[in-house]
């Protein structure tokens, strides 16, 4: 009877284990799941991503700073929000080579032709043809970005533009302007 | 063998079940969305690749409601352009004013109605040209491959530009292609 008892009593106590052994198995194979999903996701989203920058100007903006226009395909399928406190564009980087070699990243500002209390230049983002009518940067849709500089000109020469979606696509582009007065509309 | 190793051994199996349903569960989802992503990727760079387009004509003329640039757009690639992509098609026109030396860009915005609905710079399908595109044997709204589209671009009266002047057009299309070419503004 004793031995019936102690046997019972490690059968219970061996599927209690088990049991407890089972459910944290399992939990960490669903976070493992989770976790890979989640890398699927993101990696999709970049794939998915693709941006064409099709052409930029020379421009002056109406506080005396020169600025640079230029214009962004989505040629992906990834949307992005580009208005809004919940905006993509506030972690977009861009960045402007200059013929001089140098090189500065701009901040995003939400203030159309302007750059608020920064001192250090930004770019606006206005998105122009909003075919869907969603006010989200989708497939085929092209946005402006008007870069700010602090120079009251530019220099003639060649630059390079970099823009960096908050997904980590990036494209660029090799422009150069000359010397004449140029604006945009 | 007693009692208790048959449990043991069913609750092995079972586990082994279950473990082997998620991982694979996990590697199927993460195949779908590898294909999907490989296959919308591919989709993506086929557009791309598979249309294009040349300019075979371009008129640009200075008249009394500011300057016209008239272009026919020859569809070289294998992929038709449906008219609801239209508006998903970049037109950029820069030029620079004989007269004051300026140089401006303007994007134009499409214009379904026939220019001009926008402040500086319109483009529409040229309404006069019927049929548009062109041939059109089948297919009649769309812009089939080998077949021409003939566009107006409209700049506002308010944008001066002078007969003379020098002028340079980049058509972007909606998977990212693009084509370019020079003209001179005549009176």
């Amino acid at each position: 009877m004793q031995v019936v008892i102690s046997t019972a009593i490690l059968l219970i106590a061996t599927i209690i284990a088990a049991s407890v052994f089972t459910a944290a198995a399992l939990s960490e194979l669903y976070t493992f799941q989770n976790s890979f999903q989640q890398i699927g996701s993101k990696a999709q989203a970049y794939y998915e991503s693709s941006i064409t920058i099709i052409g930029e100007a020379q421009a002056s903006s109406s506080s005396g700073m020169a600025e640079i226009d230029v214009w962004v395909k989505n040629t992906g399928t990834t949307s992005f929000t580009i208005t809004g406190t919940a905006s993509d564009s506030q972690y977009w980087d861009v960045f402007i080579t200059f013929p001089d070699g140098t090189y500065t990243r701009f901040p995003y500002s939400s203030t159309a032709g302007s750059c608020g209390s920064n001192q250090n230049g930004c770019f606006n983002v206005a998105l122009l043809n909003d075919i869907t009518g969603t006010g989200k940067w989708e497939t085929g849709e092209t946005v402006q970005l008007t870069i700010i500089t602090t120079s009251s000109s530019l220099s003639s020469g060649a630059y390079q533009v970099s823009l960096s979606l908050s997904n980590g696509v990036t494209a660029q582009d090799n422009f150069s302007f000359s010397s004449t007065t140029t604006t945009t509309g | 063998m007693g009692f208790d190793t048959i449990i043991a051994g069913i609750y092995f199996v079972a586990v082994l079940i279950v473990s082997g349903y998620v991982i694979t569960d996990t590697v199927n989802r993460m195949s779908d969305m590898s294909y999907e992503s490989v296959l919308t990727a591919a989709t993506m760079q086929l557009n791309k690749i598979g249309s294009s387009a040349s300019i075979t004509k371009i008129d640009a003329r200075v008249g009394n409601e500011g300057g016209v640039v008239y272009v026919n757009l020859l569809n070289t690639g294998q992929l038709k352009i449906s008219s609801a992509d239209f508006p998903k098609m970049d037109i950029l026109l820069t030029y620079t004013d004989s007269d004051t030396g300026i140089t401006q860009t303007h994007w134009c915005y499409y214009s379904s109605d026939g220019p001009l609905q926008n402040p500086s710079c319109d483009w529409a399908k040229n309404s006069t040209i019927s049929p548009n595109p062109s041939p059109s044997l089948v297919d009649p709204l769309n812009w089939d491959p080998s077949t021409t589209l003939s566009i107006t671009i409209q700049l506002a009266q308010s944008q001066y530009v002078m007969p003379g002047s020098a002028g340079y057009l980049k058509v972007v299309l909606p998977g990212g292609s693009s084509t370019a070419g020079n003209f001179t503004f005549t009176g």
